[in-house]
Protein backbone atom coordinates (compact mmCIF):
# COMPACT_ATOMS: atom_id res chain seq x y z
CA UNK A 1 0.00 0.00 0.00
CA UNK A 2 3.01 2.00 1.07
CA UNK A 3 4.20 1.69 -2.51
CA UNK A 4 1.16 2.73 -4.35
CA UNK A 5 1.08 6.02 -2.15
CA UNK A 6 4.76 6.98 -2.87
CA UNK A 7 3.98 6.15 -6.94
CA UNK A 8 0.54 8.36 -7.40
CA UNK A 9 2.53 10.99 -5.45
CA UNK A 10 5.35 10.75 -7.76
CA UNK A 11 2.78 10.95 -11.00
CA UNK A 12 1.14 13.47 -8.69
CA UNK A 13 3.95 15.50 -8.39
CA UNK A 14 4.87 15.95 -12.08
CA UNK A 15 1.52 16.33 -13.35
CA UNK A 16 0.91 19.23 -11.16
CA UNK A 17 3.86 20.90 -12.58
CA UNK A 18 2.70 20.30 -16.38
CA UNK A 19 -1.96 20.13 -15.79
CA UNK A 20 -2.21 22.04 -12.29
CA UNK A 21 -5.98 21.39 -12.59
CA UNK A 22 -7.87 21.72 -9.29
CA UNK A 23 -9.78 18.22 -9.29
CA UNK A 24 -6.09 16.73 -9.79
CA UNK A 25 -5.21 17.97 -7.20
CA UNK A 26 -8.34 16.79 -4.78
CA UNK A 27 -7.97 13.49 -5.94
CA UNK A 28 -4.38 13.56 -5.13
CA UNK A 29 -4.63 14.87 -1.95
CA UNK A 30 -7.62 12.14 -1.62
CA UNK A 31 -5.42 9.47 -2.01
CA UNK A 32 -2.61 11.12 -0.13
CA UNK A 33 -4.54 11.15 3.44
CA UNK A 34 -6.50 7.77 2.57
CA UNK A 35 -2.86 6.24 2.31
CA UNK A 36 -2.47 8.02 5.88
CA UNK A 37 -5.07 6.92 6.96
CA UNK A 38 -4.50 3.21 6.02
CA UNK A 39 -1.36 3.31 7.71
CA UNK A 40 -2.41 4.85 11.26
CA UNK A 41 -5.21 2.39 11.74
CA UNK A 42 -2.57 -0.49 10.40
CA UNK A 43 -0.32 0.97 13.46
CA UNK A 44 -3.21 1.30 15.72
CA UNK A 45 -4.25 -2.31 15.15
CA UNK A 46 -1.15 -3.54 15.24
CA UNK A 47 -0.50 -2.36 18.81
CA UNK A 48 -4.19 -2.37 19.96
CA UNK A 49 -6.31 -5.31 18.77
CA UNK A 50 -5.27 -7.57 21.11
CA UNK A 51 -5.40 -4.99 24.32
CA UNK A 52 -9.18 -4.53 22.87
CA UNK A 53 -10.03 -8.11 22.50
CA UNK A 54 -8.78 -8.35 26.51
CA UNK A 55 -10.36 -5.41 27.26
CA UNK A 56 -14.13 -6.59 25.80
CA UNK A 57 -13.32 -9.72 27.79
CA UNK A 58 -12.53 -8.65 31.31
CA UNK A 59 -16.21 -6.31 30.92
CA UNK A 60 -18.19 -9.32 29.84
CA UNK A 61 -20.60 -11.25 32.44
CA UNK A 62 -19.47 -13.01 34.64
CA UNK A 63 -16.66 -10.69 35.03
CA UNK A 64 -13.26 -12.41 35.71
CA UNK A 65 -10.50 -11.36 38.06
CA UNK A 66 -7.57 -9.71 37.03
CA UNK A 67 -5.92 -12.16 38.94
CA UNK A 68 -7.17 -15.02 36.28
CA UNK A 69 -5.42 -12.63 33.40
CA UNK A 70 -1.67 -13.03 34.84
CA UNK A 71 -2.40 -16.78 36.30
CA UNK A 72 -0.86 -19.53 34.30
CA UNK A 73 2.59 -18.76 35.88
CA UNK A 74 4.90 -21.72 35.07
CA UNK A 75 4.20 -20.87 31.36
CA UNK A 76 6.56 -17.27 31.85
CA UNK A 77 9.91 -18.91 32.63
CA UNK A 78 10.07 -20.72 29.32
CA UNK A 79 8.03 -17.66 27.89
CA UNK A 80 10.49 -15.40 29.17
CA UNK A 81 13.63 -17.18 27.82
CA UNK A 82 12.14 -16.83 24.39
CA UNK A 83 11.37 -13.48 24.63
CA UNK A 84 14.91 -12.47 25.09
CA UNK A 85 16.27 -14.20 22.42
CA UNK A 86 14.09 -13.14 19.93
CA UNK A 87 14.82 -9.38 21.60
CA UNK A 88 18.50 -10.23 21.31
CA UNK A 89 19.11 -12.17 18.27
CA UNK A 90 16.02 -11.92 15.98
CA UNK A 91 15.91 -8.47 14.59
CA UNK A 92 19.65 -8.59 13.40
CA UNK A 93 19.58 -12.43 12.17
CA UNK A 94 16.30 -12.56 9.94
CA UNK A 95 17.06 -9.21 8.37
CA UNK A 96 20.29 -10.50 7.45
CA UNK A 97 18.91 -13.86 5.91
CA UNK A 98 16.90 -12.09 4.06
CA UNK A 99 18.81 -9.03 2.51
CA UNK A 100 21.31 -12.01 1.88
CA UNK A 101 20.36 -14.21 -0.32
CA UNK A 102 23.94 -16.11 -0.93
CA UNK A 103 25.01 -16.09 2.24
CA UNK A 104 22.54 -18.84 3.27
CA UNK A 105 24.23 -20.97 1.08
CA UNK A 106 28.12 -20.09 2.86
CA UNK A 107 25.86 -20.72 6.25
CA UNK A 108 25.14 -24.65 5.33
CA UNK A 109 28.82 -24.78 4.18
CA UNK A 110 30.13 -23.70 7.44
CA UNK A 111 27.96 -26.05 8.99
CA UNK A 112 29.22 -28.75 6.74
CA UNK B 1 -33.98 -35.95 -8.19
CA UNK B 2 -36.31 -33.67 -10.48
CA UNK B 3 -39.24 -36.17 -9.80
CA UNK B 4 -40.67 -36.74 -6.53
CA UNK B 5 -39.41 -39.90 -4.76
CA UNK B 6 -41.59 -43.07 -4.23
CA UNK B 7 -43.68 -43.78 -0.98
CA UNK B 8 -41.36 -47.06 -0.15
CA UNK B 9 -37.76 -45.17 0.52
CA UNK B 10 -36.53 -42.60 3.27
CA UNK B 11 -37.62 -39.68 1.36
CA UNK B 12 -41.61 -39.65 1.57
CA UNK B 13 -42.06 -35.62 0.63
CA UNK B 14 -41.66 -34.28 -2.74
CA UNK B 15 -38.95 -31.78 -3.56
CA UNK B 16 -40.33 -28.37 -2.63
CA UNK B 17 -37.98 -25.86 -4.99
CA UNK B 18 -39.46 -22.98 -2.64
CA UNK B 19 -37.67 -24.58 0.48
CA UNK B 20 -34.81 -25.59 -0.04
CA UNK B 21 -31.85 -25.50 2.55
CA UNK B 22 -29.48 -22.61 3.08
CA UNK B 23 -26.42 -23.64 1.55
CA UNK B 24 -22.62 -23.94 2.66
CA UNK B 25 -20.80 -20.35 2.32
CA UNK B 26 -18.71 -20.27 -0.74
CA UNK B 27 -15.28 -20.77 1.18
CA UNK B 28 -16.45 -23.17 3.91
CA UNK B 29 -17.35 -26.11 0.45
CA UNK B 30 -14.19 -28.18 0.76
CA UNK B 31 -14.31 -28.09 4.59
CA UNK B 32 -15.22 -32.26 5.17
CA UNK B 33 -12.51 -32.43 2.87
CA UNK B 34 -10.01 -29.95 4.10
CA UNK B 35 -10.25 -31.38 8.10
CA UNK B 36 -9.16 -35.15 6.52
CA UNK B 37 -6.38 -33.97 4.26
CA UNK B 38 -4.98 -30.88 5.67
CA UNK B 39 -4.58 -31.27 9.32
CA UNK B 40 -2.42 -28.60 11.30
CA UNK B 41 0.75 -30.21 10.79
CA UNK B 42 3.87 -29.18 12.49
CA UNK B 43 7.74 -29.51 13.15
CA UNK B 44 9.38 -29.98 16.44
CA UNK B 45 7.68 -29.19 19.55
CA UNK B 46 4.46 -27.79 20.34
CA UNK B 47 3.20 -26.69 23.76
CA UNK B 48 -0.79 -24.72 24.00
CA UNK B 49 -2.23 -23.85 26.55
CA UNK B 50 -6.20 -22.51 26.91
CA UNK B 51 -7.09 -20.78 30.00
CA UNK B 52 -10.68 -19.57 29.97
CA UNK B 53 -11.73 -17.03 31.82
CA UNK B 54 -15.31 -17.17 31.39
CA UNK B 55 -17.61 -18.98 29.08
CA UNK B 56 -16.49 -16.03 26.56
CA UNK B 57 -13.18 -15.12 26.98
CA UNK B 58 -10.11 -17.05 26.44
CA UNK B 59 -6.21 -16.40 27.03
CA UNK B 60 -4.35 -19.16 25.14
CA UNK B 61 -0.23 -19.02 25.02
CA UNK B 62 1.46 -21.11 22.75
CA UNK B 63 5.32 -22.19 22.35
CA UNK B 64 7.26 -23.39 19.27
CA UNK B 65 10.05 -25.17 19.16
CA UNK B 66 11.49 -26.28 15.89
CA UNK B 67 13.24 -25.60 12.63
CA UNK B 68 11.38 -23.46 10.30
CA UNK B 69 11.72 -23.01 6.77
CA UNK B 70 13.01 -20.46 4.91
CA UNK B 71 12.90 -19.36 1.48
CA UNK B 72 15.22 -19.73 -0.47
CA UNK B 73 16.13 -19.61 -3.76
CA UNK B 74 17.67 -22.93 -4.58
CA UNK B 75 15.56 -26.10 -4.52
CA UNK B 76 16.95 -27.56 -1.01
CA UNK B 77 14.72 -26.44 2.01
CA UNK B 78 16.81 -24.71 4.30
CA UNK B 79 15.71 -24.54 8.09
CA UNK B 80 16.63 -22.41 10.83
CA UNK B 81 15.85 -23.51 14.04
CA UNK B 82 13.32 -20.91 15.72
CA UNK B 83 11.71 -20.86 19.00
CA UNK B 84 8.30 -18.82 18.83
CA UNK B 85 5.88 -17.79 21.89
CA UNK B 86 2.65 -16.44 20.65
CA UNK B 87 0.01 -14.66 22.93
CA UNK B 88 -3.78 -14.99 21.85
CA UNK B 89 -6.57 -13.42 23.00
CA UNK B 90 -10.31 -14.99 21.99
CA UNK B 91 -13.89 -13.19 22.80
CA UNK B 92 -16.50 -15.68 21.37
CA UNK B 93 -20.00 -14.13 22.06
CA UNK B 94 -22.05 -17.11 19.62
CA UNK B 95 -23.42 -15.66 17.39
CA UNK B 96 -23.12 -12.23 17.94
CA UNK B 97 -19.47 -11.32 17.97
CA UNK B 98 -16.38 -12.99 17.65
CA UNK B 99 -13.18 -11.88 17.94
CA UNK B 100 -9.62 -13.72 17.89
CA UNK B 101 -6.18 -12.41 17.89
CA UNK B 102 -3.10 -13.75 18.30
CA UNK B 103 0.58 -11.91 18.55
CA UNK B 104 4.03 -13.64 17.91
CA UNK B 105 7.31 -12.76 19.38
CA UNK B 106 8.20 -11.21 15.91
CA UNK B 107 5.37 -8.73 16.18
CA UNK B 108 3.24 -10.41 13.63
CA UNK B 109 -0.34 -10.16 14.41
CA UNK B 110 -3.40 -12.57 13.08
CA UNK B 111 -6.46 -10.80 13.47
CA UNK B 112 -10.17 -11.82 13.24
CA UNK B 113 -13.15 -10.02 13.89
CA UNK B 114 -16.68 -11.55 12.92
CA UNK B 115 -19.80 -10.03 13.69
CA UNK B 116 -23.53 -10.33 12.62
CA UNK B 117 -24.88 -7.10 11.93
CA UNK B 118 -28.55 -8.43 11.43
CA UNK B 119 -29.71 -11.64 11.33
CA UNK B 120 -28.89 -12.35 7.79
CA UNK B 121 -25.99 -9.91 6.99
CA UNK B 122 -22.23 -11.13 8.75
CA UNK B 123 -19.30 -8.47 8.66
CA UNK B 124 -15.99 -10.17 8.90
CA UNK B 125 -12.23 -8.91 8.61
CA UNK B 126 -9.40 -10.84 8.66
CA UNK B 127 -5.98 -9.45 9.16
CA UNK B 128 -1.72 -10.46 9.32
CA UNK B 129 0.01 -7.82 10.23
CA UNK B 130 3.47 -7.64 10.48
CA UNK B 131 6.42 -4.98 11.16
CA UNK B 132 8.15 -4.91 7.48
CA UNK B 133 6.71 -2.84 5.45
CA UNK B 134 4.44 -4.26 2.33
CA UNK B 135 3.93 -7.86 4.16
CA UNK B 136 0.80 -6.98 5.61
CA UNK B 137 -2.77 -8.17 4.12
CA UNK B 138 -6.11 -7.22 5.53
CA UNK B 139 -9.67 -8.35 4.31
CA UNK B 140 -13.11 -7.02 4.41
CA UNK B 141 -15.99 -9.55 3.94
CA UNK B 142 -19.63 -8.46 3.68
CA UNK B 143 -21.78 -11.86 3.87
CA UNK B 144 -25.38 -11.96 3.17
CA UNK B 145 -27.79 -15.17 3.85
CA UNK B 146 -30.50 -15.44 1.76
CA UNK B 147 -33.10 -17.84 2.22
CA UNK B 148 -31.24 -20.45 0.14
CA UNK B 149 -28.60 -18.75 -1.06
CA UNK B 150 -25.63 -16.93 -0.11
CA UNK B 151 -23.45 -14.00 -1.14
CA UNK B 152 -20.44 -12.15 -0.31
CA UNK B 153 -18.09 -9.51 -1.04
CA UNK B 154 -14.69 -9.11 -0.24
CA UNK B 155 -12.52 -6.35 0.12
CA UNK B 156 -8.97 -6.30 0.74
CA UNK B 157 -5.45 -5.08 0.78
CA UNK B 158 -3.61 -4.03 -2.87
CA UNK B 159 -6.81 -3.42 -4.24
CA UNK B 160 -8.47 -6.90 -3.82
CA UNK B 161 -12.05 -7.00 -4.99
CA UNK B 162 -13.98 -10.61 -4.70
CA UNK B 163 -17.50 -11.36 -5.23
CA UNK B 164 -19.16 -14.86 -4.48
CA UNK B 165 -22.32 -16.47 -4.80
CA UNK B 166 -23.66 -19.93 -4.36
CA UNK B 167 -27.51 -21.49 -4.47
CA UNK B 168 -29.26 -24.33 -3.62
CA UNK B 169 -30.50 -26.26 -6.68
CA UNK B 170 -31.79 -29.00 -4.82
CA UNK B 171 -31.96 -30.33 -1.88
CA UNK B 172 -28.18 -31.96 -2.11
CA UNK B 173 -26.89 -29.81 -5.01
CA UNK B 174 -25.71 -26.17 -4.86
CA UNK B 175 -23.82 -24.51 -7.18
CA UNK B 176 -22.22 -21.12 -6.86
CA UNK B 177 -19.58 -18.77 -8.65
CA UNK B 178 -17.15 -15.94 -7.61
CA UNK B 179 -15.59 -13.63 -8.95
CA UNK B 180 -12.33 -11.64 -8.25
CA UNK B 181 -10.19 -8.85 -9.47
CA UNK B 182 -6.44 -7.88 -8.01
CA UNK B 183 -5.88 -4.13 -8.55
CA UNK B 184 -1.63 -4.26 -7.53
CA UNK B 185 -1.23 -7.46 -10.05
CA UNK B 186 -3.45 -6.86 -12.53
CA UNK B 187 -5.27 -9.60 -12.28
CA UNK B 188 -8.64 -10.73 -12.23
CA UNK B 189 -10.44 -14.36 -12.20
CA UNK B 190 -13.45 -16.23 -12.42
CA UNK B 191 -14.60 -19.73 -10.51
CA UNK B 192 -17.29 -22.20 -10.36
CA UNK B 193 -18.01 -24.51 -7.94
CA UNK B 194 -20.26 -27.45 -6.92
CA UNK B 195 -21.07 -29.26 -3.93
CA UNK B 196 -23.73 -32.53 -3.72
CA UNK B 197 -24.00 -33.81 -0.38
CA UNK B 198 -25.93 -36.67 0.80
CA UNK B 199 -25.95 -38.01 4.73
CA UNK B 200 -22.93 -40.55 3.79
CA UNK B 201 -20.97 -38.52 0.97
CA UNK B 202 -20.01 -35.30 -0.31
CA UNK B 203 -18.82 -34.34 -3.71
CA UNK B 204 -17.07 -30.53 -4.39
CA UNK B 205 -15.45 -29.69 -7.35
CA UNK B 206 -14.42 -25.71 -7.89
CA UNK B 207 -12.68 -24.50 -11.17
CA UNK B 208 -11.15 -21.51 -11.84
CA UNK B 209 -9.50 -19.06 -14.32
CA UNK B 210 -7.18 -16.37 -13.75
CA UNK B 211 -6.72 -13.91 -16.39
CA UNK B 212 -3.33 -11.95 -15.89
CA UNK B 213 -1.68 -9.23 -17.95
CA UNK B 214 1.93 -10.32 -16.27
CA UNK B 215 2.50 -13.52 -16.07
CA UNK B 216 3.08 -13.84 -12.29
CA UNK B 217 1.53 -16.44 -9.61
CA UNK B 218 -0.53 -15.22 -7.30
CA UNK B 219 -0.34 -17.37 -3.97
CA UNK B 220 -0.68 -14.54 -1.11
CA UNK B 221 -3.62 -12.80 -2.84
CA UNK B 222 -5.62 -15.85 -2.75
CA UNK B 223 -5.39 -16.16 0.88
CA UNK B 224 -8.80 -15.43 1.55
CA UNK B 225 -10.63 -17.52 -1.09
CA UNK B 226 -11.89 -20.61 -1.35
CA UNK B 227 -9.13 -23.41 -1.27
CA UNK B 228 -6.56 -22.36 -3.80
CA UNK B 229 -3.33 -22.68 -2.16
CA UNK B 230 -0.68 -22.17 -5.66
CA UNK B 231 -3.01 -21.25 -8.20
CA UNK B 232 -1.01 -19.66 -11.28
CA UNK B 233 -3.57 -19.96 -13.73
CA UNK B 234 -6.63 -22.36 -14.18
CA UNK B 235 -7.42 -24.91 -11.82
CA UNK B 236 -9.44 -27.37 -11.04
CA UNK B 237 -10.07 -28.98 -7.90
CA UNK B 238 -12.74 -31.57 -7.13
CA UNK B 239 -13.17 -34.08 -3.88
CA UNK B 240 -15.06 -36.65 -2.40
CA UNK B 241 -15.70 -37.39 0.97
CA UNK B 242 -17.10 -40.60 2.16
CA UNK B 243 -18.54 -41.11 5.40
CA UNK B 244 -18.17 -44.49 5.66
CA UNK B 245 -19.05 -44.85 9.44
CA UNK B 246 -19.51 -42.47 12.43
CA UNK B 247 -16.09 -42.98 13.14
CA UNK B 248 -14.52 -43.22 9.88
CA UNK B 249 -14.29 -40.97 6.94
CA UNK B 250 -12.65 -41.23 3.86
CA UNK B 251 -11.65 -38.19 1.40
CA UNK B 252 -10.24 -37.92 -2.27
CA UNK B 253 -9.01 -34.81 -3.58
CA UNK B 254 -7.48 -34.33 -7.27
CA UNK B 255 -6.42 -31.14 -8.36
CA UNK B 256 -5.18 -30.22 -11.57
CA UNK B 257 -3.36 -26.95 -12.82
CA UNK B 258 -4.19 -27.37 -16.52
CA UNK B 259 -2.11 -24.38 -17.20
CA UNK B 260 1.14 -25.25 -16.13
CA UNK B 261 -0.02 -29.38 -16.56
CA UNK B 262 0.25 -29.91 -12.92
CA UNK B 263 -1.97 -32.90 -11.33
CA UNK B 264 -2.08 -33.77 -7.74
CA UNK B 265 -4.13 -36.43 -6.02
CA UNK B 266 -4.92 -37.47 -2.59
CA UNK B 267 -6.13 -40.02 -0.40
CA UNK B 268 -6.54 -39.40 3.25
CA UNK B 269 -8.88 -40.91 6.18
CA UNK B 270 -10.14 -39.28 9.40
CA UNK B 271 -10.87 -41.78 12.43
CA UNK B 272 -12.54 -40.10 14.78
CA UNK B 273 -12.53 -42.75 18.10
CA UNK B 274 -13.71 -41.93 21.47
CA UNK B 275 -9.75 -41.67 23.10
CA UNK B 276 -8.01 -40.22 19.87
CA UNK B 277 -7.88 -39.24 16.64
CA UNK B 278 -5.63 -40.07 13.77
CA UNK B 279 -5.38 -38.38 10.47
CA UNK B 280 -3.70 -39.30 7.62
CA UNK B 281 -3.19 -38.31 3.93
CA UNK B 282 -0.99 -40.01 1.21
CA UNK B 283 -0.60 -37.31 -1.87
CA UNK B 284 0.77 -38.39 -5.68
CA UNK B 285 3.49 -35.71 -5.45
CA UNK B 286 5.24 -38.28 -2.91
CA UNK B 287 3.99 -36.92 0.44
CA UNK B 288 2.79 -38.87 3.01
CA UNK B 289 1.75 -37.17 6.50
CA UNK B 290 -0.41 -38.26 9.81
CA UNK B 291 -1.72 -36.37 12.45
CA UNK B 292 -2.74 -37.74 15.75
CA UNK B 293 -4.41 -36.31 18.69
CA UNK B 294 -4.63 -38.13 22.07
CA UNK B 295 -6.75 -37.31 24.84
CA UNK B 296 -4.77 -38.51 27.73
CA UNK B 297 -7.20 -36.68 30.19
CA UNK B 298 -10.02 -34.46 30.21
CA UNK B 299 -8.20 -30.96 28.83
CA UNK B 300 -5.43 -32.82 28.18
CA UNK B 301 -4.26 -33.77 24.87
CA UNK B 302 -0.82 -35.27 22.90
CA UNK B 303 -0.25 -34.45 19.60
CA UNK B 304 2.07 -35.62 17.24
CA UNK B 305 2.09 -34.81 13.31
CA UNK B 306 4.56 -36.78 10.86
CA UNK B 307 4.99 -35.67 7.12
CA UNK B 308 7.44 -37.60 4.72
CA UNK B 309 7.75 -35.82 1.43
CA UNK B 310 10.08 -38.14 -0.58
CA UNK B 311 10.10 -36.35 -3.58
CA UNK B 312 12.22 -33.26 -1.79
CA UNK B 313 13.55 -35.54 0.86
CA UNK B 314 11.99 -33.38 3.24
CA UNK B 315 11.36 -35.25 6.82
CA UNK B 316 9.02 -33.21 9.81
CA UNK B 317 7.94 -34.90 12.44
CA UNK B 318 6.48 -33.29 15.63
CA UNK B 319 5.19 -33.59 18.75
CA UNK B 320 3.57 -31.72 21.30
CA UNK B 321 1.33 -30.82 24.36
CA UNK B 322 -1.81 -29.38 24.64
CA UNK B 323 -3.67 -28.25 27.90
CA UNK B 324 -7.20 -26.97 28.50
CA UNK B 325 -10.31 -26.97 26.41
Amino acid sequence: MASRGVSLKAKGKSSKGSKGSEDRSLSESLKEWSTWAMRKAKVITHYGFIPLVIIVGMNSEPKPQLSQLLSPGFVFLPVCVIMLNAVASNRSSWRNLKLCGDQESSFKNECD
Amino acid sequence: MAQPAPTDTKLDEKVDYFNLPCPIPFEELHREAMMSLKPDLFEGMRFDFTKMLNQKFSLNHSVLMGPTEIPSQSTETIKIPTANYEFGATFIDHPRLLLWGRILTDGRLNARVKCDVSENLTFKANAQLTNEPHMSHGMVNFDYKGKDYRTQFQLGNGALLGASYIQSVTRNLSLGGEVFWAGQHRKSGVGYAARYNTDKWIYTSHGSNISCATCNPSGGIRNGFSHTQVASTGMVLASYVQKVSEKVSLASELMCNYLSRDVTASFGYDYILRQCRLRGKIDSNGCCAAFLEERLNMGLNFILSAELDHKKKDYKFGFGLTVGE
